[in-house]
């Protein structure tokens, strides 16, 4: 047993094997926090009011079983590459006389954990929801036991799909697997035709959660043929993941390099960025480099472009917007007053120039002998690379905005201004600090600690925007008044734009690399 | 024979190291020039400073008619440059790069498609012309490098250790190039520490040593400047000259060193 907690502690210890390496990596710990606490925050807070409103959102659970099964879909999804494990074990642990099986108690005791510190901020919303509605002891301590057997249940069958995956020679596992996904995505339809049964008439694991959890909203505890059945799929999942286990997974791992999520390090940002180029990549090579581009600058942001969909940036990016579309709609369904969607859309907007600038960083830092070498004004690079991230920080929010408009009528003006500004002056000025740490002696800053500082100047240079947008609310000034007072913040985040914009270009032609 | 590459007395420091102490180089149109020395002594420095990754602290370097100092971008059209340590941008596939490449040196949409696929066939690469960067081997990016440097036909071909990472079959191909660029009046100039490569690659070779020179010239008058004999290869030349440089030059130290930089937020504003 001793062996178990000695392999359990040790793949703990590379994991967050970034937090010993360096005490700046705490950053990218707030970072996430900040940008997770946003958006659990903010659906809490819409939840809550919609509640309080009297709206019944028990009405709801075909959806909400229907976003779970996604969830659950996506963890099928990630089994197809079979027993993935990092580099050093197999060169280390595989081939000492430890049993696969313990090796798998302690892969699957890491993953609890690991799932546990990722999840930690979605504690906030419980919190905040159960404080906020007053919610029983005995509701929330059923709630919790849902949880933590839906939990389980996630690891176990996440462990033994993989585990088949890599063993089995046939194809049957893996059309065993699609034929899952298929049948969890099935109830989709019906929220748009109507099916003959709904989802919460039938017994997936999702329905039980979902009713699980939106019944507690108002102080309900699920009916107990609902945590037996949970029970049943944690306890199946549990019997299919031992008898998985005792198969030799040793030699049929695939290795990769370890990545521990909280490590900002240069190298390990790289890695992490090679992984997101092989995934989406996958998706990306619709869009390619050409030779129809006739001028150089358009030819540049192009190429940044496909820079942004193939290593991932772009769907981060659009996933924010989604979060925040999301909490519009629910906004709407329970009539909240306050903006919540608005409140995040300010967060998300603040984040995601200093989060677009930091993945150049990293994509391109060991690239720059390129164009360093040839006869292109590096005033110009810096130039493409300026108007192409402005230019995704404000048309993919731009574009929720205006669908928004129609979905849940709101009101673009204010919204739009705030993106604009936002996108203007974040932009230039997280693209000056990355071009200022960009020279051979900062090199080594992580890219992280760049965002950082980037958003540190940027927070002071956006304030009178926040500070329109925020008095607009709590005024509830007309249009006209609105549309006045957003010419001069436009005009001053222009010049902002223009400023740092020409500072970056002078930067970038006396660095060394 | 007309010069292409001209360094005269060129220093380099880093913050504890002074890389560079007063080097000179000549390198003449249509040879293949090495440029030889152990770990440290300057080479890839020397390199940096005239593809312009790097700043001189003293000293001119003239590429062709231009000194590189005033005119920092008009040189680059005739240079072509391939780093030690490749790094290319990994998600773009091998076509996409070299476009990219072709580019941003200002090469037309035919020149560009002529000159891929010439070195995709010449390089071997032809069948990896549409796989991501990210999946290429070590040697297969060496080749990428190398296609990319020569994109614009450059006058001068500037290459940091050509050699290391790629197969017997690729080098072979690879000589058989430059001697062709020779040929066409095409200048390459690298730099290696594989002594046999410089010996069988290189028309002349300088020898430096702790950012200094040691020797300049072919073999034969390497070889008689370390009165080693005729019969001596180069790595024994080498050995001799660089003992005899250690004895010479006095231990490296700060004297020359730029001083520290003001480091801290005040900086951050400071006008470049």
């Amino acid at each position: 047993m001793s062996i178990f907690f000695d392999l359990y502690k040790f793949k703990i210890k590379s994991f967050l094997g970034g937090f010993r390496a360096s005490r700046v990596n705490l950053i990218l710990v707030a970072l996430y926090l900040l940008s997770t606490l946003g958006g659990t925050i903010g659906i809490s807070m819409a939840v809550v009011d919609s509640v309080k409103g009297g709206t019944d959102l028990t009405v709801h659970i075909d959806a909400f079983s229907v976003v779970i099964n996604g969830f659950l879909a996506l963890i099928l999804v990630s089994t197809f590459r079979g027993i993935v494990v990092f580099e050093y074990e197999q060169g280390f642990i595989f081939t000492s006389s430890l049993t696969p099986r313990l090796y798998l108690m302690a892969s699957l005791l890491t993953d609890l954990t690991v799932f546990s510190i990722f999840f930690c901020p979605a504690l906030v919303p419980l919190a905040i929801v159960s404080t906020s509605l007053m919610l029983s002891a005995m509701t929330i301590l059923s709630l919790i036991a849902f949880l933590i057997l839906f939990a389980f249940f996630l690891i176990f069958l996440k462990n033994s799909f993989s585990i088949l995956q890599s063993v089995s020679k046939g194809q049957l596992t893996r059309i065993t697997a699609i034929f899952l996904i298929f049948w969890l995505l099935l109830p989709a339809v019906g929220l748009m035709v109507p099916l003959p049964l709904k989802v919460s008439e039938l017994p997936y694991p999702s329905t039980f959660l979902a009713q699980a959890l939106l019944l507690a909203l108002y102080g309900r505890i699920p009916p107990a043929h609902s945590f037996l059945a949970m029970a049943c799929y944690f306890l199946a999942s549990f019997v299919l993941f031992m008898l998985c286990s005792v198969k030799n997974i040793f030699q049929f791992a695939k290795p990769v390099p370890l990545v521990s999520p909280f490590d900002t390090s240069m190298r390990m940002q790289t890695v992490k960025m090679y992984g997101n180029i092989r995934l989406f990549s996958r998706v990306g090579m619709g869009i390619t480099l050409d030779l129809r581009s006739e001028s150089l600058l358009r030819f540049l942001m192009r190429k940044e472009f496909i820079r942004m969909i193939r290593d991932g940036s772009l769907f981060t990016v659009l996933l924010f917007y989604l979060i925040v579309s999301i909490m519009s709609v629910v906004s709407r369904i329970g009539e909240v007053p306050f903006p919540v969607w608005l409140f995040v859309l300010g967060i998300y907007s603040f984040i995601v120039p200093a989060m677009l600038i930091s993945n150049w960083r990293v994509s391109e830092l060991d690239n720059l002998w390129i164009p360093f070498s040839s006869a292109v004004d590096l005033g110009f690079i810096v130039k493409s690379l300026l108007y192409d991230l402005t230019l995704t920080a404000f048309v993919v929010p731009a574009a929720t905005i205006l669908i928004l408009t129609f979905v849940s009528q709101i009101d673009p003006l204010l919204p739009l201004v705030l993106i604009a500004s936002v996108s203007l002056i974040g932009c230039s000025t997280s693209l000056f600090a990355m071009v200022h740490f960009l020279g051979k002696r900062r090199r080594a800053v992580p890219s992280l600690m760049i965002g950082w500082a980037s958003m540190l100047l940027f927070s002071l240079l956006v304030f009178p925007t926040y500070a329109y947008v925020t008095l607009s609310l709590l005024w509830r000034l007309r249009i006209e008044i609105n549309l006045l007072l957003a010419i001069p913040i436009l005009a001053y985040s222009a010049l902002v734009f223009k400023f740092f914009s020409k500072r970056a270009q002078e930067k970038a032609a006396s660095i060394e690399i | 024979m007309s010069t292409i590459l001209e360094l005269r007395d060129v220093w380099k420091a880093y913050e504890e190291v002074q890389a560079l102490r007063g080097l000179n180089l000549e390198v003449n149109k249509a040879e293949i020039f090495g440029l030889v020395g152990p770990n440290g002594a300057g080479k890839t420095t020397a390199l940096k400073i005239i593809v312009g990754l790097l700043k001189v602290d003293k000293g001119v370097i003239r590429v062709d008619k231009y000194d590189i100092e005033e005119e920092p971008y008009e040189y680059k059209k005739l240079i072509g440059y391939v780093p030690e340590a490749v790094s290319l941008p990994e998600y773009l596939n091998l076509e996409e790069f070299l476009i990219y490449s072709g580019k941003i040196r200002g090469v037309s949409n035919e020149q560009i498609k002529k000159r891929m696929d010439f070195y995709l066939r010449t390089l071997d690469l032809e069948v990896k012309r549409r796989t991501l960067i990210l999946l290429l081997s070590r040697g297969m990016k060496q080749k990428a490098a190398m296609a990319s440097a020569l994109m614009h036909d450059p006058d001068l071909l500037i290459m940091d250790e050509p050699l290391i990472g790629i197969d017997p079959a690729g080098q072979h191909r690879i000589k058989e190039m430059f001697n062709e660029r020779i040929e066409s009046g095409k200048t390459v100039f690298l730099s290696t520490h594989m002594l046999d490569t410089a010996e069988r690659m290189c028309d002349r070779v300088a020898v430096i040593h702790k950012g200094k020179n040691v020797a300049f010239g072919d073999l034969e008058s390497l070889q008689r400047l370390s009165e080693t004999g005729e019969d001596a290869t180069l790595e024994e030349v080498f050995l001799k000259l660089t003992e005899e440089a250690e004895e010479k030059v006095p231990e490296l130290s700060s004297e020359g060193l730029p001083e520290r930089r003001r480091h801290g937020i005040f900086r951050f504003f400071r006008r470049t």
